[in-house]
């Protein structure tokens, strides 16, 4: 696959992948750029994989969690937080966007737990590798996240799979 | 309580928002022909990564190496095996800087000396190495996923004391690839300076203004073997910045970063 069509197909799944990941699309912008820069030095060796977007989508974790984006200084621009949930007046929309801003509170590695499990779908094997941890670690940092989420999996259990 | 619904509904919120933004963004593809780096904007070049979290830590680095990179290879090979100097005296060689949170502690503590004292709160690895499947560059896929990550290096991470200001500090050492180039964190930012020195090291020094009243010096030195040391000290309680401000200043001053990295105590 060439970059160029690699581009055109998987950005969109990219961008939203890292807005999900980071609830802000500017930070999710300048983040996929960055990552499908350093990709398109490496697609000779990136495309031949099986999986080139699953490659991808793990520098897009890293680069999430490195320290240059942890700098204090990038944090103040959060978009989310300052959304008010009164807009339409529905319930489901508060609920929404109150849950938007609990994921945006909870630390990186949590948040990105969280993510890989409910939205990409990854097993907690494959989410272990992607953040360097263990699985024990993995399950303790995503009950500490829906503990904080106020998310009870008793009462609706089911997962999500990424479909693009 | 809620239940996974909520969580979906926000999934669901953050993708339209997602797909609001990509309509924006300009497509902006490389040429056909690949110039180096032509695609990626001026701090996208280094393979090293400005520092990513590793297990445990909140400081490293990520690195991706071709496992076929004969400049990695050498870079490893240099930091790793170099035959020990030939002595007359029974005395092993002290291991690197770098071998362990606890020697790089140590080491610290020697370079340090009468300039400040340091308490560690985190220790860890240096770096995450990703490796990239080996070739051949074309033909069938080859794997799923890269090899394993691998760690290297050490870290530590703590509070750093000088002439009564404390602050964060975050250290560490790693062997990179041979030929890289330091980098700061934020090579946009005016303060940021980078040189050669003359044993062929390259030194990158900053200091960022952080939310409020924070400050963070940071000093990244890549030795031509590929050695990474970078160092951050904040006034902050942490060195990236986050947590309640401890002092006016750095405990630390750029100038003084650079004399630890280029110290000869290591």
């Amino acid at each position: 696959m060439e970059f160029a069509e690699y581009v055109v197909g998987r950005r969109p799944a990219l961008m939203r992948f890292a807005t999900v990941l980071t609830c802000q699309t500017w930070l999710a912008e300048d983040i996929v750029s960055d990552v499908l820069g350093r990709a398109f030095e490496r697609w000779d060796r990136i495309s031949v994989m099986a999986e080139p977007h699953a490659y991808v989508r793990r520098m897009v974790v890293n680069e999430y969690l490195s320290w240059r984006r942890r700098l204090a200084r990038t944090s103040p621009r959060a978009e989310v937080a300052e959304d008010v949930p009164v807009g339409d007046g529905s319930d489901e929309r508060a609920a929404r966007d109150a849950m938007i801003r609990r994921l945006a509170r909870l630390p990186r590695r949590q948040r990105a737990a969280v993510v890989l499990r409910y939205y990409a779908g990854l097993p907690d094997a494959e989410i272990a590798v992607e953040l360097g941890c263990r699985v024990t670690t993995v399950r303790s940092q995503i009950s500490r996240a829906l503990a904080t989420l106020r998310v009870d999996l008793t009462a609706n259990p089911h997962t999500y799979q990424e479909t693009r | 309580m809620t239940d996974l619904r909520a969580l979906n509904d926000a999934f669901e919120e953050l993708e339209r928002r997602a797909d609001a933004a990509t309509a924006r963004m300009p497509l902006g593809l490389p040429p056909r022909t690949r110039p180096a780096a032509s695609w990626s904007r001026t701090r996208l070049v280094p393979i090293t990564l400005a520092a990513a979290v590793v297990a445990g830590v909140a400081t490293g680095a990520v690195l991706l190496v071709p496992t076929n990179d004969p400049g990695s290879q050498t870079g490893l090979l240099a930091a790793s095996s170099t035959p020990p100097p030939v002595t007359t005296t029974s005395t092993p060689p002290p291991p690197p800087a770098h071998e362990s949170p606890e020697v790089l502690a140590e080491r610290f503590r020697a370079v340090l000396g009468d300039l400040g004292t340091f308490v560690v709160t985190e220790t860890g690895p240096g770096a995450s190495v990703m490796t990239l499947p080996a070739g051949p560059l074309t033909g069938a896929p080859t794997t799923l996923d890269p090899e394993p990550t691998k760690q290297v290096g050490s870290s530590i991470v703590g509070t750093l004391t000088a002439t009564g200001v404390t602050g964060g500090f975050d250290l560490l050492m790693y062997p990179g690839r041979a030929g890289d180039k330091a980098q700061c964190a934020l090579p946009d930012e005016p303060s940021c300076t980078v040189r050669d020195l003359p044993d062929g090291s390259t030194l990158a020094t900053g200091q960022f203004g952080l939310e409020g009243s924070g400050v963070t010096n940071e000093v990244k030195l890549i030795r031509p073997d590929g050695l990474v040391f970078g160092m951050h000290v904040s006034n902050r309680q942490s060195p990236k910045g986050s947590g309640p401000v401890l002092a006016g200043h750095p405990p630390l001053t750029v100038e003084q970063l650079v004399a630890i990295a280029t110290s000869d105590r290591w």
